[in-house]
Parts: C-alpha cells; sequence; structure tokens
C-alpha cells in the first residue's frame, strides 16, 4: 500500500513548475509563435493566446502550446508541424545559452536547499515532458548532480501522462510504484498517472495549473503543497 | 494490407445510452439513500462537462461527485449499482433494452473478418464475456482485452499494447475503431495504430485537442465502417 501522509523512499519530480518557474520562457515561446503565425496570415495576440490557454488548461489537453497551435492553424497537419519545427528551432538556441536559460526558467524559492535536504533522506529522480536537452538545463541550474535517474520524454519518445514514462523510471530505480512518489503541478500530466501506478502523490500548486479541478478521485492528489520547501515536512 | 482490426464494446458495437442511464438511475438512488439527494438529470447536465474534459470514466466521476467526494462510498456504490444492472441483464429482453446492437452490426463484423482479424479492447470487466455470448458477438472475436481482468484502464495504451502482443499484430498494420477520442483514438495513435471514431451521442461532443487525438476516419454509424476501411486503404 502507498503512503498517503509522508514521503516514500524515491521521490521523482517534475520540472516545469514544479522545480523551475517556466512562464518567463512560455511568453517568449508565444511570442515566437504569433511572429510565425503572422508570416503565415494568421492573425492572432497574446490575449487570445492567453484566453485559449486559460481552456486547454482547465480541459486537461497533455500539452499547451501544441494545442494553440493546432487550433489556430486551423488543423492542417502539414502547416502545424511546420510551425512547431520553426518555433522549436527558434526557441531552442536561447534555452541552450545557460544565463538566457536561467532568466527564462528561474529556480523557484527554496529548490535548491530543499533537494540539497532530501538527497541526504531519499533517491531522487525526474520525470518530464521535455527535450532530451533538459539534461544539460539542470546543470545551468546546478541541481543535475541531486538527481539519481532522470526520464525525459523527448529522449524516450513516451510523453505524460502515459504510465510508461513512469515505468521507465521506476524499473531503472528497481523500486515499486507504492515506493515512490511523484512531485508535480499538474493533475492531468504527473498526479493522474502516478494515482493509477499507486505512487504516493503529491500536488504543488504553482503556475498555469493551480487552476486545475479534480474530474474523480484518480485526480485526487494525497498531499497538497504550495511550495517545495513544505515537502521536508513530509519527509520522514 | 491492414491485418488487425481492434473494437471498442460500448458506444462501439452498441448504443450505450440505454444502460448507462439504468445505472445512473441506481446510483442516483442509492446516493439518495446515503445521504447525498441527486437526480438522473444532475447526471446528465454534469456529463457533458465530463466528457469535454476527457474524464477517463464518467460513471467514477459522477458517483464520486455526488457522493461528497467520498472515494470510498463511491465505490461501493458503484459495485452495487453494477451488480444490480448485471442481474438485470440476465434478463434477454432487458438485455435487448439495455445494450440495443447497432443496426447491422453482425453484418459489418462478418463481413470484416473475413478480411482481418478482430479483437476487443474494453473497460468492461469479465462479464461482458456472457452477455457478448448472448448477443452473438463472440464469434467475431479472436481476442478480448478487459480492462479489468489485465490491470490496465484506457486511456493506458497498454491494454492495446497487450491486445496487439497477445494477437501477435504490429500497431502499424492495426485500426482501432472506437467512439471516444480520449480513450480510443489517442492511445491508438500514441501506439501507431491507424483510428477510426464512431461519432455518436454522448462522446460525439468531444473535440481533437492536437494531432495526436486526429482520428484517421470519422463515422456516424457502424454500418459505414466496411466501406469506410476499404476507401482508406485499410482492407
Amino acid at each position: 500500500m502507498k503512503l498517503r501522509d509522508r514521503l516514500p523512499n524515491t521521490l521523482c519530480f517534475d520540472l516545469g513548475s514544479t522545480l523551475w518557474d517556466d512562464r518567463p520562457a512560455l511568453e517568449l515561446q508565444w511570442e515566437i509563435l504569433l511572429g510565425i503565425l503572422a508570416a503565415r496570415g494568421i492573425a492572432s495576440d497574446m490575449a487570445e493566446l492567453r484566453r485559449m490557454a486559460d481552456e486547454v488548461v482547465r480541459s486537461f489537453s497533455p500539452t499547451l502550446t501544441r494545442v494553440l497551435v493546432w487550433q489556430l492553424c486551423g488543423r492542417d497537419e502539414p502547416s502545424y508541424r511546420a510551425i512547431i519545427r520553426e518555433m522549436v528551432e527558434r526557441m531552442l538556441p536561447r534555452l541552450n545559452e545557460p544565463e538566457e536559460f536561467r532568466r527564462l526558467n528561474p529556480l523557484l524559492p527554496g529548490v535548491h536547499e530543499t533537494l540539497a535536504e532530501l538527497a541526504g533522506r531519499h533517491r531522487l529522480a525526474v520525470i518530464s515532458n521535455n527535450f532530451a536537452s533538459a539534461d544539460r538545463w539542470m546543470e545551468f541550474h546546478g541541481i543535475h548532480g541531486y538527481f539519481e535517474h532522470i526520464s525525459m520524454s523527448g529522449a524516450h519518445g513516451l510523453h505524460k501522462p502515459d504510465p510508461r514514462l513512469f515505468l521507465l523510471s521506476l524499473e531503472a530505480l528497481g523500486v515499486e510504484a507504492h515506493q515512490a512518489a511523484m512531485i508535480g503541478d499538474r493533475l492531468d500530466n504527473d498526479i493522474w498517472p502516478a494515482n493509477r501506478l499507486g505512487m504516493t502523490t503529491v500536488r504543488i500548486l504553482q503556475g498555469h495549473y493551480a487552476v486545475q479541478q479534480s474530474r474523480y478521485h484518480v485526480d485526487e492528489p494525497d498531499i497538497t503543497i504550495s511550495s517545495l520547501t513544505e515537502l521536508l515536512q513530509y519527509s520522514r | 494490407m491492414r491485418q488487425g482490426l481492434l473494437f471498442d464494446l460500448g458506444g462501439t458495437l452498441w448504443d450505450d445510452w440505454p444502460a448507462e442511464l439504468e445505472y445512473w438511475r441506481i446510483c442516483t438512488e442509492l446516493l439518495t439513500e446515503a445521504g447525498f439527494p441527486c437526480t438522473v438529470d444532475d447526471f446528465i447536465r454534469d456529463s457533458a462537462e465530463l466528457i469535454r474534459r476527457y474524464t477517463p470514466s464518467l460513471n467514477r466521476a459522477l458517483v464520486w461527485k455526488y457522493s461528497g467526494r467520498d472515494a470510498e462510498l463511491a465505490a461501493r456504490i458503484r459495485e452495487e449499482a453494477s451488480q444490480r444492472i448485471w442481474d438485470m441483464l440476465e434478463d434477454d429482453d432487458i438485455l435487448a433494452r439495455l445494450y440495443p446492437l447497432w443496426p447491422g452490426i453482425h453484418d459489418v463484423l462478418d463481413e470484416l473478418a473475413q478480411a482481418a482479424r478482430l479483437g476487443v479492447v474494453s473497460m468492461h470487466g469479465s462479464r461482458v464475456r456472457g452477455v457478448m455470448q448472448r448477443m452473438g458477438l463472440m464469434r467475431h472475436f479472436e481476442e478480448l482485452a478487459l480492462c479489468d481482468e489485465r490491470g490496465f484502464h484506457k486511456p493506458d495504451p497498454r491494454i492495446i499494447a497487450w491486445t496487439l502482443e497477445s494477437m501477435g499484430l504490429e500497431a502499424a498494420d492495426c485500426v482501432m475503431i472506437g467512439d471516444r477520442i480520449d480513450n480510443d483514438v489517442h492511445p491508438a495513435k500514441v501506439l501507431g495504430l491507424s483510428a477510426v471514431w464512431l461519432q455518436v451521442h454522448p462522446y460525439d461532443i468531444q473535440e481533437p485537442r492536437y494531432e495526436t487525438d486526429m482520428p484517421d476516419l470519422t463515422i456516424t454509424d457502424m454500418r459505414e465502417l466496411p466501406t469506410a476501411l476499404r476507401s482508406g486503404g485499410w482492407l
């Protein structure tokens, strides 16, 4: 049986809005997106993207920007793929530059101290929907060394909420689901799959996904915190 | 040449709505008895929003909500309601009324079985086997993957992956046919199968969120399926 009121030995973390604040990066991504759309004669603006995004978040769509692009390009698959490719090509060089990355994805308060303390008592891992290069981004923040195992969707071709991405981590660490916790900001991509597998679940109320409401009991986290430092209260 | 056709059950081979309403009637009675008054109309009203939010199980969500979010009470009520429904379904007339097969479904499956191997991937429990036997559906299918028996629940792609492995089929050679974007089309596309969406009430209001939700074909009547599969080059 999984633990519901304290943390098990193994802790798996999401990255964006859990360890770092990815909202500045999202703003930049959307500015780039608006430029690409304008060049293709598709008119939109930041206010419309924010309105659409709010709906996408509340409706439990697995990804955010991809859904916006899909809707704005009239669900035309070739344009969709071309726009995504161009956006990534313009975005990645900025993210792969350490100072720029840190400016666009600032570490959330207390993350270093909390991870340092947790790493002394738990085994830490990362399960994230991210580019394979996010490994380097963790180094930019100096947090890579805390983690024993890292599962990036981009490296495996599996994306949250697919439970198989979680199983990769659990298998690599040699632990059963009930011996591990998932800590993340999203009910759909972090809490739901981890609950399905029988992991302890911790929701962190940060960023755009704080407005998500549980659809049913499988979306309900065992523990809810509003900042990572609160995790320490549930450790041991 | 496509080799495997995988079918969802409720909503896909038969109209699930009459059974859903009967199940909700029992659930709302039990909830009201337990001190949480609610009606079938409440369930119908809430179901649209839950369907739009791709809630994996409508019944779990509705009963949980109206039980004051008490997961244990909700589980007990669902179990009691399922028990009563399955008992009612022992009667052939009630079975025909609650699980009306879509028109022409036997002809469609007979025709498809000549050109491809057929399997089932469903959220149902083991008891559906007996019901399918009585409806004459079992003869069409080589393999039944039932979520309760396999321990995977849609939209977990592993339930489809298990079926492919059990039947010795490759994802690229298969088509998943179902009435839900979230639980049928999405996991099929994630695994690399093609997908046909039967767009019927109540899941007809679901919208593909992005490319991984896009069915290759959309039909509104199962009798269109053989022609649709042929026109798409799958048969």
